[in-house]
């Protein structure tokens, strides 16, 4: 394993960020860590590079404590991320470069590669202030990417990306994996953590709440579970369903634990007719849903 | 090491290469140097007007004053009984009141263009007329001309060992000090607090210090923004000891550089040194503490005032260099760098007051780097807010 959390918990006076939290990150996967603002997503993030210190419990990375040895293994993209607008893209991405112990000419000839691979050559000369925000983005990455680091920690790396950025970011993620990185994401957006991530854990209020396997949690949670397709009529408000969620003429429904499915649907058909029903897995997000009583997804 | 250096490059060039640095660095002592220029132009271009005129022929008519008291020379000077109009041969006309000698009441007309720089140009004459018909029949010639040549003051100090001649080369260290000292507090803290707040500001703080220990940026900044604000101040400084001596020279001093003891050069340059790194880290911290730059500029100005006050008091603890202000104010580490240097170099402090000052200074500046390192930790990734003194008060200890 590459990284190991164990027992952390953090607190800032009385409020606790992170309680007890326990996952490990596999060489060469994909992980994701999925909740909403507050959950201690950052908060781990930082523990984990030494920006804080951990109250409570280990942070191991390739079995050690964060130290000086890793830092240029790492790859830290920050959610509130920023570059000096004033300063040159190439002057940035040299410091940037030299900082995580590239010499000048190895921070010049990776800066060179990545402007290339990500469009943006001829752009070395100009200040980061005259680009577009998506350019800018592009500049992160860069940063993030330039040093070859081995393990990359990316807090909300989507967050703000238009849809030309966020599917390179996507298509840079999937090539470093394939290259064999470690990747340990967070996210809000719970379709981009689904899609992407080979495990992951779910996070609500400094607490993990599942981990593991999507397909793992998915089917885990996938009891008293109901998908319906409907023709006509709606689906009321019924003393046996716990939730509902609504797409169009489908209806995702998790029901008691005391309530006959059976006589659930018989009652339902009373006010609507209904095409088609089966039990179904549910999705990540209605897992969180069930989980934390609340949506995850903030931007769909 | 590296990344200290690495940082303390990025720093220094991104602040010298901005325009701003470039035209105050630059700009600043060429100003300075023209308003001496426009200075010294405006006070000799008065008299220069006045010789010009006169010697095209112009005349200053001069009224109630006996024809002997008029210079033997000065035949521009012209009695009559009352004044002609005002023109290019009569340029102005001085009005001795009848009873002058007793009240030296004198009334100049001339253009309403020339009537202030020739009041200026001509005071002079005018009182050499009033003091030499006062004394007309009382001195020589030779009297008269001393009394009109201003004194010649020397300076002379005494202690237990015997007189001796003041040594002006003892305000210079001083002078120099203290001049660098605020000039470089001003550019340096400046660029300190904008490096930090915009850091902060453009979220670029948190990516920094995935990459390296707070310690190592913060001593980066420290010596990168801080061989900025010195190269700054040295092109000032260079311009100053170029413009010193010459003007010493016009007010009789002779400057020379190589007769300031040595001791006084060693003591301003290690307390610069410790003076410099206390407000740093000060400014540092306050830096990371501030919302924003406006916050921490607003959060600054106490410890920048307090720099400063020995300049409010410098005449108490001038008169009286051992004394209960200036031992204080010595002690006291914001205050302490200007004193010290005040009571070394231009008093006979005692050893012990001088290290018991310096070990002030020291314990202050020490504390000032430990607290801006803890502040900067609680404060740096703050975003947008202040932290609170409870969040800073757990991070301290």
């Amino acid at each position: 394993m590459v990284i190991q959390v164990k027992d952390f918990s953090k607190s800032f006076g009385k409020q606790k960020a992170v309680d007890n939290l326990n996952f490990v990150v596999n060489q060469g996967e994909i992980f994701g860590f999925l909740g909403r603002n507050g959950a201690g997503k950052t908060t781990t993030f930082r523990t984990l590079i030494g920006l804080y210190q951990a109250d409570e419990g280990e942070l191991l990375i390739q079995g050690h404590p964060f130290d000086d040895s890793l830092r240029n293994q790492i790859g830290y993209m920050p959610e509130e991320r920023g570059l000096y607008t004033r300063a040159t893209v190439m002057d940035v991405l040299l410091y940037m470069g030299r900082l995580r112990g590239l010499e000048k000419a190895e921070a010049l000839s990776s800066s060179q590669k990545w402007l290339k691979r990500l469009k943006l050559e001829g752009h070395e000369k100009k200040r980061i202030q005259q680009l577009s925000s998506g350019m800018q983005q592009k500049v992160q990455i860069i940063v993030t990417l330039m040093h070859k680091p081995s393990i990359l920690i990316l807090d909300e790396p989507f967050r703000g990306l238009d849809p030309v950025n966020r599917q390179l970011v996507y298509d840079c993620m999937q090539e470093l994996k394939r290259d064999g990185f470690t990747i340990l994401f967070s996210s809000h957006e719970i379709h981009e953590v689904e899609q992407f991530c080979d495990r992951v854990i779910l996070m609500a209020d400094g607490q993990a709440k599942a981990y593991g396997k999507v397909e793992d949690i998915r089917r885990a949670y996938a009891d008293r579970f109901l998908s319906l397709t409907i023709l006509s009529g709606e689906i009321g408000e019924h003393e046996g369903i716990e939730w509902k969620r609504v797409h169009g003429n489908t209806v995702e429904i998790r029901y008691k634990e005391d309530t006959d499915p059976q006589s659930l649907i018989r009652d339902l058909m009373l006010n609507a007719r209904i095409k088609r029903f089966e039990i179904a897995e549910p999705s990540l997000n209605d897992v969180f849903l069930q989980l934390c009583g609340d949506e995850v997804v903030v931007d769909e | 090491m590296n990344k200290i250096l690495i940082v303390a490059g990025f720093e220094f060039m991104q602040t010298a290469r901005r325009w701003q640095f470039l035209l105050i660095t630059l700009g600043l002592p060429l100003f300075v140097a023209l308003i001496f220029w426009l200075s010294y132009i405006s006070q000799t271009h008065a008299g220069k007007s006045l010789d010009l005129a006169l010697k095209e022929g112009a005349k200053i008519y001069v009224s109630n004053v006996p024809e002997e008291l008029l210079p033997v020379q000065g035949s521009e000077m012209v009695v009559a009984d009352s004044c002609p109009p005002i023109s290019k041969t009569v340029l102005a006309c001085i009005r001795f009141d009848k009873e002058w000698l007793k009240t030296g009441t004198v009334d100049l007309i001339a253009s309403e263009q020339k009537a202030l720089g020739l009041a200026t140009s001509l005071r002079k004459r005018i009182d050499t007329l009033i003091r030499e018909g006062l004394l007309a029949n009382s001195l020589s010639k030779e009297q008269m001309d001393r009394l009109n040549r201003s004194s010649q003051v020397s300076l002379y100090f005494q202690n237990e060992a015997g007189i001796f001649a003041y040594d002006y080369h003892k305000l210079l260290v001083p002078v120099l000090f203290t001049i660098i000292f605020i000039l470089s507090l001003s550019t340096a803290s400046t660029f300190l607090l904008q490096s930090v707040s915009e850091e902060k500001e453009n979220r670029t703080m948190e990516i920094l210090l995935s990459a390296m220990r707070d310690t190592e940026l913060i001593t980066g900044k420290v010596l990168g923004l801080g061989s900025a604000a010195m190269t700054q101040v040295l092109v000032w400084m260079l311009g100053f000891v170029l413009l010193v001596p010459p003007l010493a020279k016009n007010m009789g001093i002779s400057i020379q550089f190589h007769q300031v003891p040595w001791s006084h050069w060693f003591l301003a340059i290690l307390v610069l040194g410790m003076g410099f790194l206390m407000y740093a880290a000060i400014m540092i911290g306050v830096g990371a503490l501030g919302a924003n730059y406006k916050d921490s500029q607003q959060m600054s100005s106490f410890f920048l005032i307090s720099s400063f006050l020995p300049l409010y008091v410098l005449q108490m603890v001038a008169n009286d260099l051992n004394g209960p202000m200036a031992f204080f104010l010595g002690l006291f580490p914001l205050t302490s760098p200007m004193v010290i240097i005040l009571r070394f170099c231009l008093g006979s402090i005692a050893l012990w007051d001088l290290l018991l000052s310096l070990f002030c200074l020291g314990l202050g500046m020490a504390f000032s780097i430990f607290m801006a390192v803890r502040c900067f930790r609680i404060g740096s990734l703050s975003y947008q807010r202040r932290p609170t003194w409870k969040e800073i008060r757990h991070s301290l200890w």
